[in-house]
């Protein structure tokens, strides 16, 4: 007797995928504002002052922790909005990581985020994800499908910069 | 901000809270600093429309509550390494969040000094939004952080 599984051996093939390698640069501008716009109190001198950092073990100014992700984002044009203003119609090449769930929902899981090495203004980052694991679970409300991407940022040297490992929970 | 130094820590110490209600205006900056465009995050009818009280906070702004709680704490000289946090619960523009922690293990590695944490956000209520689990490499009083430059 084997119980119904949403996570076949179709969908399970997609562990391991990889996205296409996306560079960037970024700039001491895009990370100002990022860090602007996030301050909750007082003003990280890492991130605003240069000559305070400078004297600092970081020997200069850094990204802040959670911008990792900023030198890539872009506005979505308003045609690929729903009505929420959420991205919805995105072209297909950049849905290669999603597997195709058969369940309706999904809410964000975890992030898990790893520093190698400070990202600095002026970098070239490369940031490469993959789809990592799929596992299923049956919840109170019915299955539970958990799908973890690792996006890995190097940097102009070829060096590791930060793994970040985000799941996403379908119910 | 101040030294934290690693050999003055014990195990289950607590470090600062921190407290905060976000307003429109910084949710308003977040939302265009991140290029989203969820209206959730700045149109209170339809958040409400969403079965939400009001504007929400975004998932990353409640990570940001324990990266800054910690990174207030240990100031310029240690470096906030490892951050793992769910976000179990949303929260609204001007609802008072609380950035909470304590040291749950002390350890060396390498010849570098680390801090295991427990963190979490926590509402008034005393619900907790987002629970979370952090490392910081701290300096002792004979030897700073080890940064690479590379």
């Amino acid at each position: 007797m084997s119980e119904p599984k949403i996570l076949t051996d179709e969908l399970m093939a997609w562990v391991g995928r990889e996205s296409e390698p996306k560079t960037g640069q970024v700039t001491g501008r895009d990370l100002k504002r990022f860090a602007t716009a996030h301050t909750l109190w007082e003003q990280n001198p890492l991130h605003f002052d240069k000559e305070a950092a400078e004297k600092t073990a970081f020997g200069g100014t850094i990204a802040p922790f959670l911008s990792y992700g900023n030198s890539f984002s872009e506005f979505p044009h308003v045609s690929v909005l729903g009505g929420d203003g959420h991205s919805r119609k995105v072209p297909p090449k950049k849905q290669t990581l999603t597997p195709p769930i058969p369940l309706p929902r999904a809410m964000a899981g975890g992030t898990e985020v790893e520093y190698i090495r400070p990202i600095r203004p002026g970098d070239t980052i490369t940031q490469q994800s993959k789809l990592v694991e799929l596992t299923e679970k049956l919840g109170k409300s019915g299955p539970l499908v958990f799908v973890t991407t690792q996006t890995t940022y190097t940097n102009q040297n070829g060096n590791p910069a930060a793994i970040v490992k985000m799941t996403l929970i379908y119910r | 901000m101040s030294t934290v130094y690693w050999e003055d820590l014990r195990e289950g110490q607590e470090i600062p809270s921190k407290s905060i209600a976000i307003g429109a205006a910084q949710l308003f900056q977040v939302s265009a600093a991140t290029c989203n465009t969820h209206r959730i995050h700045f149109d209170t009818l339809w958040a409400q429309h969403e079965g939400y009280e009001e504007r929400v906070i975004h998932g990353p702004v409640q990570g940001e509550i324990l990266v800054q709680t910690i990174e207030s704490w240990i100031g310029t000289s240690g470096w906030l390494r490892k951050l793992n946090f769910s976000n179990r619960r949303y929260a609204v523009v001007d609802e008072n969040l609380t950035g909470k922690g304590k040291v749950t293990r002390l350890f060396e590695d390498n010849g570098q000094s680390f801090a295991d944490l427990e963190v979490w956000v926590e509402k008034d209520s005393g619900e907790v939004t987002v629970p979370g689990t952090a490392t910081v490499e701290l300096p002792t009083r004979k030897r700073a952080i080890e940064v690479p430059q590379d």
